[in-house]
């Protein structure tokens, strides 16, 4: 200690400041909020929901007055497929949102800044998941609110009227709830764990999408048997309503699907954990 | 106050930083000097908690920064310029770092406008300068009112005028008791800053000491003597604290003898001079040959004149 030295008022009264939890949640928010890529996501992920409803919507009134479309389209939608079909290309989207939370942060050097106020490490990646999967939240509902309003008038040009209280009904839509949460908590797993946008973002596609396609030709019970569980056919084992289930898919049971897919978004998000609290920023 | 004790970072075969120990003293500039790749940022990176040590410890204020229940207000760091995402404005960057913390936004305006950052404050910071995201990572390091600051390569791309801000800035906050640890490479930099200075060289510190000491140390005073009878000059000359080398037949470089002293030892001895010339050569080039030497020692033997004075300070500081 060199005697010039001044205790100023800093070390002499400790410091109001205590970095918490919470704070971890409200930095996030704000990171979330203050990019413009968030908007544009959210507008597309509601455009998408809304859009997709009226436009099967449509398909399903012209499928009611028109016998030959109606055969080649074989048969109808429930309403409340209609108001989730944009639910398929939804999850996408949030997918890549998940993804982008923390791949961002690396591709901009942001992540030094972050772990810098909370080096402990771990609670901003639950601090991301907790901001995130609220977001998906709600720009689900929201989306599934705007898609119900806006297929109403169509459906009812057939005199169909939206009852959402019937047990397939609450099923099809707490499920694409359930599912788009997950789906967009999974891609934020990966992204912690692969640090890298394009190299997350190809992942989870792949797994969304390419590994379904490549597995469906083999009749192999090894293979059906993996088919089973992964994220599309789990989300499918909760999601459908009990006749489709039964129409020659092999599902999981219900329970076991939403489990399945819990784990889907659980697991990649604690072995990122793991390894943001173990490599070097 | 910064305590680290054994510090050592490999990366694969590569030893980044090795075993390294000091302390920085709070109440005082310390300078932090060493070449590009040298393990000056890594060093930091791991004070930060940001890289994991091989082995060694790092303490600030007594604990790990990760142990710290107000990490911002016992570090601020600026580790590089542009730790901040190019599509958030400066203000919305510090405002989320500050929410960590439960920092009120009063404070975050605070730091912009000591930072000079007011006009921009609200414009996407991709758009920034390296001196304004410069200028930005200082507000970054200043918002928890830290009591220890960690500033790696604080004047890169900065003005004239930004470096004297930094400077005066430096000074004012190891004025008010902080501990401030700044790297730099640039010796002038560090000595017109500095209290006291760490130079690190290939992953091993190679001085510490108070800036003034290792000016002394380091500022040899070399002369140059161009005689016939060189070989009976430095032989007569040779005794403790003199080295001396010779490039070429009948030119001797003596250091720790004065051109007088040299010159009278001659006249006593009857040896005939033809030349006698005092030569001081720059802190800028005192440094830059301990630093050098430390690269050599890998790629070769090591030279004849190994400075021995580089590793006298070390230790002797305090």
């Amino acid at each position: 200690m060199t005697a010039t030295a001044v205790a100023p008022a800093t070390q002499a009264s400790p410091s109001p400041y205590r970095r918490s939890f919470g704070g971890d949640v409200r930095s996030e928010w704000i990171k979330l909020r203050t990019l413009r890529s968030t908007w544009w996501v959210a507008g597309a992920t509601l455009v998408v929901i809304a859009g997709f409803g009226l436009l099967t919507a449509f398909l399903n009134h012209a499928s009611l007055s028109d016998e030959q479309l109606s055969a080649t389209m074989g048969g109808i939608f429930t309403p409340t497929e209609i108001i989730t079909s944009g639910a398929q290309l939804a999850y996408l989207i949030l997918a890549v949102l998940g993804v982008l939370v923390v791949t961002n942060e690396y591709s901009s050097g942001m992540i030094r800044s972050t772990l810098a106020a909370t080096p402990t490490r771990v609670p901003v990646l639950l601090a991301k998941a907790v901001v995130l999967g609220l977001t998906s939240l709600v720009l689900t509902v929201v989306g599934l609110v705007l898609a119900a309003l806006v297929a109403m008038p169509v459906l009812a040009m057939d005199d169909i009227s939206l009852d959402l209280a019937d047990a397939d009904a609450q099923r099809t839509l707490w499920g694409t709830l359930v599912f788009l949460v997950l789906i967009s908590l999974m891609a934020l797993g990966f992204g912690a764990i692969l640090r890298h946008t394009a190299g997350a973002i190809s992942t989870v596609v792949a797994l969304l999408f390419v590994v379904p396609i490549v597995l469906f030709p083999f009749n192999n019970d090894v293979i059906t048997e993996i088919e089973k569980y992964l994220p599309s056919s789990a989300a499918n084992a909760f999601m459908t309503t009990s006749d489709a289930a039964q129409q020659g898919l092999a599902l999981l049971s219900p329970e076991a699907g939403l489990a399945v897919m819990i784990a889907w978004a659980v697991v990649p998000l604690v072995i990122g954990a793991v390894l943001l609290k173990r490599r070097d920023a | 106050m910064i305590e680290v004790k054994g510090l050592s970072k490999r990366y694969g075969p590569k030893t980044a930083v090795d075993g390294v120990s000091f302390t920085v003293q709070p109440g005082m500039v310390t300078g932090f000097l060493g070449p590009n790749g040298a393990g000056k940022s890594t060093t930091m990176r791991m004070i930060m908690g940001l890289d994991r040590p091989t082995s060694g410890t790092a303490t600030v204020n007594g604990k790990p920064y990760a142990a710290h229940r107000a990490p911002l207000t016992e570090v601020g760091a600026l580790l590089e310029a542009k730790a901040i995402h190019p599509g958030r404005s400066a203000r919305n960057h510090l405002l989320a770092l500050a929410a960590t913390h439960r920092i009120p936004a009063r404070r975050v305006d605070e730091v912009i406008d000591m930072t000079g950052l007011t006009q921009v404050a609200r414009k996407r910071a991709g758009g920034f300068s390296l001196g304004m995201g410069q200028r930005l990572g200082i507000a970054t390091a200043l918002l928890g009112d830290p009591r220890t600051l960690i500033l790696d390569e604080p004047v890169n791309g900065l003005d004239p005028e930004g470096v004297l801000w930094v400077r005066n800035l430096a000074r004012y906050l190891a004025g008010e008791g902080r501990t401030v640890f700044l790297s730099s490479h640039l010796m002038s930099e560090v000595a017109l800053t500095a209290d006291h200075v760490l130079v690190i060289g290939r992953g091993k510190i190679l001085a510490d000491a108070p800036v003034n000491t290792f000016i002394d140390a380091e500022t040899q005073k070399t002369v140059l003597v161009r005689t016939p009878d060189a070989t009976r000059l430095a032989e007569l000359a040779t005794s403790d604290g003199v080295t001396i080398a010779s490039d070429e037949p009948g030119l001797l470089t003596v250091t720790g003898l004065d051109a007088p002293a040299i010159g009278e030892l001659a006249a006593r001895e009857g040896i005939v001079l033809h030349e006698l010339t005092p030569q001081t050569s720059t802190l800028e080039a005192a440094y830059m040959a301990l630093t050098a030497d430390s690269v050599e020692y890998r790629t070769g033997e090591p030279g004849a004149d190994t400075p021995a004075e580089a590793a006298a300070p070390e230790g002797a500081n305090r």
